[in-house]
């Protein structure tokens, strides 16, 4: 699915308490292209918070025939 | 002489602000948001996970859980006596309708008491309640809504929902007891109105079900449907209720063989959860064959499964 030049979007951070301890990052996205959208295009996923980031381990792209 | 009119007149315009503040309903304080209106759903977030019968995928769920969830036969709804039993509170965002959101208000202290989110065909009316109540006995009846307290917290709507029935946390079965504890968060940006929830259940689930979703502000009023009605639709008063011996579900490999995942996936056990899982089976995890034929949108679904008869 496409989005043109004339698209927006508009992210908003939210942070929820969990009630257990803990937070949540929520992140409402919302998509406008007049060209390609005829009402916003809208998610709005949850994610955990970590202790630390001692998980973060992302790797290099790499491409292959 | 002057005194008096003077008086009189603050009198008069303090009266006549009164009024029409009165008539514009309760203030909306700066850390707050304007929640009453008509919230559309939106299709483009999916979080209801219903489309096969036998899909925990995401739930962390006891055994106590799993085993009634696969002795459920969605057959059960045809039941008349079970065709408006109607949905518990977490389907506000598990059903497919929007939300419309009304106030009551205090006009002596000019605030508001509650808030009330309106019924739907097959689903009660909630309310939340904002003043400050105590919360009913643990003893005090449990309805399909339950007993729902809210108050303000850091620009969001924050909300917990007790005193619910014993129903379901998915559509296909997947139980929630009467103990559970639900806890909302509104978050308003514009027009879109974000709904968390996080359900807790220590009888049916071993870490909270967390859902986020989204609502649009709608220009008119949402069009709700008229009541739920029953009628007959195969089965007769009396009739057993229909299911399955947990281990004879007849769905329960359905899902898994359609895209080879492993079985504690699709049965909700906690490790499948988290990222880290998604390491665990790399090197094992083997994908189905792409769809070749009668693929449709639903892709290897379809096409293992066939045309309905």
């Amino acid at each position: 699915m496409p989005y043109s030049e004339r698209a927006t979007v508009s992210e908003h951070f939210d942070i929820a308490p969990l009630p257990d301890g803990g937070e949540l990052l929520l992140v409402t996205t919302i998509v406008d292209d007049p060209v390609y959208l005829n009402a916003p295009y809208v998610v709005s996923p949850h994610f955990k918070k970590e202790p630390d980031g001692s998980k973060w381990d992302p790797t290099p792209c790499s491409s292959r025939w | 002489m002057k005194t008096r009119r003077v008086i009189l007149g603050l009198l008069l315009v303090a009266l006549g602000a009164r009024t029409v503040f009165t008539q514009a309903g309760p203030a909306v304080l700066p850390s707050q948001f304007e929640f009453a209106g008509s919230w559309a759903p939106i299709g483009t977030e999916d979080v209801q996970n219903d489309s096969v019968p036998v899909d925990y995928l995401g739930l962390a769920l006891t055994e106590d859980a799993r085993t009634r969830a696969l002795s459920y036969d969605e057959s059960q709804k045809s039941m008349v006596e079970r065709q408006c039993q109607g949905w518990g509170a977490a389907y506000a965002v598990l059903g497919p309708f929007g939300l419309r959101i009304s106030s009551r208000s205090d006009p002596a202290p000019n605030r508001v008491v509650s808030y009330s989110i309106d019924a739907w065909e097959d689903w009660n009316e909630m309310t939340i309640w904002m003043d400050d109540r105590p919360r009913p006995s643990v003893n005090a009846l449990h309805t399909q809504a339950g007993f729902t307290l809210g108050r303000w917290e850091g620009g969001a709507l924050a909300a917990r929902t007790t005193h619910i029935k014993a129903g379901f946390i998915r559509k296909t079965g997947v139980p929630l007891s009467d103990q559970a504890t639900i806890d909302w968060r509104f978050f308003r940006h514009g027009d879109v109105l974000t709904v968390l929830m996080v359900a807790r259940d220590p009888v049916y689930l071993v870490e909270p079900e967390i859902i986020s979703k989204g609502f649009r502000l709608s220009k008119v009023p949402l069009d709700f449907r008229d009541p739920c009605v029953p009628g007959f639709e195969g089965r007769e008063p009396g009739d057993g209720v229909p299911h399955f011996a947990p281990d004879e579900n007849p769905f329960l490999d359905e899902f898994m063989k359609l895209y080879n995942l492993p079985r504690e996936a699709v049965l909700g056990y906690r490790d499948t959860l988290y990222p880290e899982y998604r390491k665990k089976i790399k090197d094992t995890y083997v994908p189905p064959p792409p769809c070749s034929a009668d693929c449709g949108v639903a892709g290897n679904f379809v096409r293992r499964r066939g045309p309905t008869p």
